[in-house]
């Protein structure tokens, strides 16, 4: 790894992410409300997903993605729907105690 | 143990510390409400600050869910006075034993699983947004509206003034008098 400007590929990594992310928002835009303070509640669903599926892993942010997404569905609709975050909070913890890396994650070496 | 905590404070330190401790007995005596309801939010502020010193700046872990022990003890101390009349005064000591045991049962999970650094954090988070969430739809204390406590009538620009009039009214047109007149004329 000789010769890569860091702070150059830290900048593209960071302009695919935004570009993905707002190839996303134009999906979503169809199906929800989109206004100004609806940022944080997404950001951490992300970042669930992120942790629970296992960071930098592609297949398991598709993976975490459908577990979340399909948590969260059952739970609105067996429970309250106000209260299916509940579900996504209770499956990271036990991700977290159990399987720290995550689902597909490689343990980083300590 | 107290000699422990004072080890390496200076001498002006401790004339501040008592300074401090003779201003905070002598306030309430001499300030009016507006300025005793600062000086209290200034010390909740400063002690929550503290509890999270204790956790980020002895120990070095990054706890992002300190919302969760605050509400916890705020919650079994106004659980007890609204639902068993149980003083707050002795809330607060069975806050504390709440808030300490589910800090104790959170930290041994963390610390037994050897979840650390920004996942300790992470934890931290999602055991904070279970409660809430959790805390939310329980309506034996309040739900998503809130915990209401009953608090005393004491200062002019009350809240719950403006609440009672239409129930004053809606009594006296239904022929009783809530009020006596003269309690009438001192409240109004």
């Amino acid at each position: 790894m000789v010769g890569l400007d860091v702070n150059r590929l830290y900048a593209l990594t960071f302009g695919l992410g935004a570009a993905c992310v707002g190839a996303a928002g134009c999906m979503m835009v169809l199906l929800v409300d989109v206004t100004p303070p609806l940022g944080p509640a997404y950001t951490l669903l992300a970042f669930v997903i992120v942790i629970t599926g296992g960071l930098g892993s592609m297949p398991g942010a598709l993976l975490g993605g459908v577990l979340i997404g399909v948590t969260e569905a059952l739970g609105g609709l067996l429970f309250t729907p106000s209260a299916k975050s509940m579900f996504t909070f209770a499956i990271l913890v036990l991700v977290l105690l159990f399987r720290p890396q995550g689902i597909l994650g490689k343990r980083a070496a300590p | 143990m107290i000699a422990l905590l004072l080890e390496g404070v200076p001498q002006r330190g401790l004339h501040l510390l008592v300074g401090l401790l003779l201003t905070l007995v002598t306030v309430p005596l001499v300030a009016n409400d507006y300025l005793i309801t600062v000086l209290i939010l200034i010390l909740y502020f400063a002690y929550v600050g503290q509890a999270w010193n204790i956790m980020m700046g002895f120990a070095g872990q990054l706890s992002l869910g300190h919302a969760l022990y605050v509400g916890l003890g705020a919650y079994a101390a106004a659980a007890l006075y609204v639902h068993f009349g149980v003083s707050p005064w002795i809330g607060l000591w069975a806050a504390m034993v709440v808030s300490a045991a589910a800090g104790a049962v959170i930290g041994f999970l963390a610390f037994r699983f050897g979840v650390a650094g920004v996942y300790f954090a992470i934890l931290t988070i999602a055991f904070g947004e279970f409660a809430r969430i959790g805390f939310d739809h329980w309506s034996w204390l309040g739900g998503s509206a809130g915990f209401f406590l009953p608090v005393a009538n004491y200062t002019r620009n009350d809240l719950l003034r403006p609440a009672r009039q239409p129930d004053h009214v809606l009594l006296r047109d239904a022929g009783h008098d809530p009020l006596p007149p003269s309690s009438c004329a001192t409240r109004c």
